[in-house]
C-alpha cells in the first residue's frame, strides 16, 4: 500500500537528504578553513532536507487527496521527458565525436524531422539555417574555434 | 557624477555601441513576445556573444535586453491574453477585452508609451538613488557584507514559491560554488577526482543548462506552438496614436505606477509581477469611476504597463549597490558582471561609475527604442509566437551548447551545460525554485570570503558582531524576510476569517 502511494516529491526529498549527508561527510575531510564553511552550509542543508522528508512523509502518510499528495507535481508525461533527454544526449554525444559543424545539421535535421514531423525541405532550410548561423556568428564573426570532435582530431 | 553620464551618453552614441543596443533590444522584445521565455532565458542565450566584447558593451547589449523584454510581453498580453512574462500578467484584466472590443491598437499604444515612460522615470529614480546607496556602503565591513549576501538570499528565497525548497536551492548552489580550488584554504573541494572541476564550474554553462537548455525542455514536453489562441489572426492593430495620447491624457496613472514599480523594485525578490498587481489595484482603488475596470478601461493596461518597466530602475538598486540580485533577470545580469572581470556588490559602484552610467542609459534608451518598434510592428510581431516550439528547440540547443563551449574552449562546459539543463528542469518539475540556487552561486564566494573575515576580525566569536550596527540592521532584515511568507499567511488566514 505504501510503495503504491509513493510520491516523487518524496523520492527527491530522499535523494537530497543523502546528497546532503555525501557534502557533510566530504566537508570534514577538508583541512582547516577551507572544511569550516562547507560545514555550516551542509548541516543546515541536511537539516532543511530531513524537513522536507519529513513533511513528504506525512503527505504519504496523510494525503489531503486519497487520489493526489499535496505536493505531487502536476502529471507530464515520463516518455516525453525521456525523450527530451535522449535527445540531449544524442547531442553530446555527436559533438563529442564528429564536433559542432558536422554535429549541428545532421542534429536539426533529424529533431525537426524525426519530433518535428516537418517536410524534408523545411527540414533542411532550417538545419542549413542553423548551421549557417553558427559558422557565421560563432567562427567568422567572434573568431572562435569550435570543437572539430574526438575523430576529426586525427 | 555628470561628467560620467556625458561620457556614458558619448559611448552610446557610438555607431558600434548603438548596433549592441539594438541587438538587445530586437532579442528583448522576440523573447519578451514568447510566453514562457523572457529577459532570463535572452541574456542566457546572449551571455556568450559578449565574451570577446568590452564589458560596457557587454552591459549595452544586455541593457538593451532587459529595456526591451517587458514591452515585447504586453503585446502578446493584449492580443492574446497570454502575458509574454510574468509582469505582463495584470495587463491582460483590461488589455484583452480591448482587444474584444476592437481596440487592439489602442491599448497597445497606450501600453507602450506607459511603459516607455515608466522605463525612463526608474531610469531617473535610479540615477538618485545611487549616490545614496554609495554612501551607505561605505559603513560596511565583512560582518555586515556577509549579512548583506545572506540578505540577499533569504528575501529571494522568502519571495519564491516555496521558502523551504527555496532554501534548499540556495544551499546547493552555494555547494556547487565550492566546487574547485579553494584559493583561502589551498585545497581542492568536490572535484571527485575530475580534472575538469578544479577550476570549479564556471558560471557561464550553469546559466545557459539552467535557463537557456531548462526551458527547452520544458518547451519540447509541453509541445505544440506556444501560443495557444487563434485570436491573432483575427485582430486589427489601429488606433495606436489614440492609444498614446490616452496614455498621456492618464499621465498621473503612468506616475503613480512608476513610483510604485521603482520602490518595489529596491525590493530583492519581490519584482515585476507584485509591482504591476499593486499598481493596477492602486489604479483601481484610487479612481472614482470603477465600474470599466476588468471590462476594457485603458488605465487598467497603463498602470501595470509603467510600473512592470520603472521596477527595472529600481531593480538595480540591490544589484549594482550591494550585489543582491532582485530577479532570476538580474541574477544572470550579475553573471555578465563577473563574466566581464567586475565584482558583484559593493565596491562596483564605487570603482566603475562610467560603466553604471553605460547601463543605465542603455536601459533608458532601449525602452523608448523598444516601444517605437513595438508601435511599428505589432501586427508581425506576434506571428512569432506561432511559430511550433520543435523548430525552436534544436537550434536554441545548439546555439545554447556553442555558447558554453566558446568561453574556455571547454568540451567539459558542454557537458556541463546539458548537466544544469537537466537539472533546471528538473527542479521545475518538482518545484523547486532555480533563482535561489543561481544567487548561492553567485553570492556564495563574497558570503564564504566574508564569513572568513569576520571569523578572524572576531576570533571565532561571532557574539562580537553585534556592537557592529549594519550587522544588525541586516539581521534583523533576515530575520524578517525569513518570517514574511509566516506572517503573510497569517493576514491571509485573518483576512479570510473577517470575510
Amino acid at each position: 500500500m505504501m510503495a503504491r502511494r509513493l510520491n516523487s516529491g518524496l523520492v527527491v526529498a530522499g535523494l537530497i537528504t543523502v546528497c546532503a549527508v555525501l557534502v557533510l561527510v566530504a566537508a570534514y575531510s577538508y583541512q582547516g578553513i577551507s572544511g569550516t564553511f562547507p560545514q555550516l552550509v551542509g548541516w543546515i542543508l541536511l537539516g532543511l532536507a530531513l524537513l522536507e522528508l519529513g513533511m513528504q512523509v506525512n503527505a504519504v502518510i496523510r494525503p489531503a487527496d486519497p487520489g493526489r499528495s499535496a505536493d505531487e507535481p502536476e502529471a507530464v508525461s515520463v516518455v516525453k521527458e525521456l525523450k527530451a533527454f535522449g535527445w540531449l544526449g544524442i547531442l553530446l554525444l555527436a559533438l563529442y565525436l564528429v564536433g559542432f559543424l558536422i554535429s549541428t545539421p545532421l542534429y536539426v535535421f533529424a529533431f525537426l524531422r524525426l519530433s518535428g514531423r516537418l517536410s524534408l525541405a523545411m527540414s533542411s532550410t532550417i538545419a542549413v539555417g542553423a548551421t549557417v548561423f553558427v559558422y557565421v556568428v560563432f567562427i567568422q564573426l567572434l573568431k572562435y574555434k569550435l570543437f572539430p570532435g574526438v575523430l576529426m582530431m586525427g | 557624477m555628470f561628467d560620467s553620464i556625458f561620457t556614458a551618453a558619448s559611448y552610446l552614441a557610438d555607431g558600434m555601441n548603438l548596433l549592441f543596443l539594438m541587438l538587445g533590444v530586437v532579442v528583448g522584445i522576440i523573447f519578451g513576445i514568447i510566453p514562457g521565455l523572457g529577459g532570463a532565458t535572452a541574456i542566457a542565450l546572449l551571455l556568450p556573444l559578449t565574451f570577446g566584447m568590452q564589458a560596457e558593451q557587454a552591459i549595452t547589449l544586455m541593457g538593451g535586453v532587459m529595456g526591451a523584454v517587458t514591452i515585447g510581453g504586453s503585446i502578446t498580453a493584449i492580443l492574446l491574453n497570454t502575458p509574454g512574462t510574468a509582469p505582463n500578467a495584470a495587463t491582460c484584466f483590461d488589455g484583452y477585452p480591448l482587444t474584444r472590443q476592437g481596440k487592439a491598437g489602442v491599448a497597445i499604444g497606450a501600453a507602450v508609451t506607459a511603459s516607455s515612460v515608466g522605463g525612463v522615470i526608474g531610469a531617473f529614480i535610479l540615477i538618485l538613488l545611487l549616490p545614496v546607496a554609495k554612501n551607505i556602503i561605505l559603513f560596511f565591513g565583512p560582518p555586515a557584507y556577509f549579512m548583506l549576501a545572506l540578505l540577499g538570499l533569504t528575501a529571494l528565497t522568502a519571495a519564491s514559491s516555496n521558502l523551504l525548497r527555496g532554501l534548499i536551492g540556495a544551499c546547493l548552489g552555494l555547494f556547487i560554488g565550492f566546487v574547485g580550488y579553494d584559493d583561502l584554504g589551498g585545497v581542492t573541494r568536490y572535484t571527485g577526482g575530475v580534472d575538469y572541476l578544479w577550476d570549479g564550474l564556471s558560471i557561464v554553462p550553469v546559466l545557459i543548462g539552467l535557463f537557456a537548455i531548462a526551458e527547452m525542455l520544458k518547451l519540447y514536453v509541453v509541445g505544440g506552438s506556444i501560443a495557444k489562441s487563434d485570436d491573432a489572426a483575427s485582430v486589427g492593430v489601429s488606433g495606436t496614436f489614440e492609444g498614446i495620447k490616452a496614455a498621456f491624457r492618464h499621465f498621473k496613472v503612468i506616475l503613480s505606477g512608476s513610483v510604485i514599480g521603482s520602490v518595489i523594485g529596491t525590493v530583492p525578490g519581490v519584482g515585476g509581477t507584485v509591482a504591476s498587481f499593486l499598481s493596477y489595484s492602486f489604479t483601481v482603488q484610487t479612481s472614482k469611476d470603477k465600474g470599466e475596470f476588468g471590462k476594457g478601461d485603458i488605465r487598467g493596461v497603463i498602470a501595470p504597463e509603467a510600473s512592470n518597466n520603472a521596477k527595472d530602475g529600481g531593480s538595480l538598486v540591490p544589484t549594482l549597490a550591494f550585489g543582491i540580485p532582485g530577479s532570476a533577470e538580474m541574477a544572470l545580469f550579475l553573471g555578465v558582471l563577473v563574466l566581464h572581470g567586475m565584482d558583484p556588490g559593493p565596491m562596483l559602484l564605487l570603482e566603475r561609475e562610467f560603466t553604471i552610467f553605460v547601463l543605465i542609459l542603455a536601459l533608458l534608451a532601449a525602452t523608448v527604442a523598444s516601444g517605437i518598434i513595438v508601435l511599428l510592428t505589432a501586427r508581425y510581431l506576434i506571428k512569432v509566437t506561432y511559430i511550433d516550439s520543435s523548430i525552436l528547440i534544436p537550434s536554441v540547443i545548439v546555439v545554447s551548447l556553442v555558447g558554453a563551449y566558446a568561453l574556455h574552449n571547454s568540451i567539459g562546459d558542454v557537458f556541463a551545460a546539458a548537466f544544469f539543463g537537466v537539472l533546471g528542469y528538473l527542479m521545475h518539475r518538482f518545484d523547486y525554485p532555480r533563482i535561489t540556487l543561481v544567487i548561492a552561486l553567485v553570492l556564495g564566494g563574497l558570503m564564504e570570503r566574508n564569513y572568513f573575515q569576520t571569523s578572524l576580525m572576531y576570533r571565532g566569536d561571532w557574539s562580537k558582531a553585534f556592537g557592529d550596527t549594519p550587522f544588525v540592521i541586516l539581521l534583523g532584515l533576515v530575520v524578517l524576510a525569513l518570517l514574511m511568507p509566516v506572517i503573510s499567511k497569517a493576514i491571509k488566514h485573518k483576512a479570510g476569517q473577517k470575510a
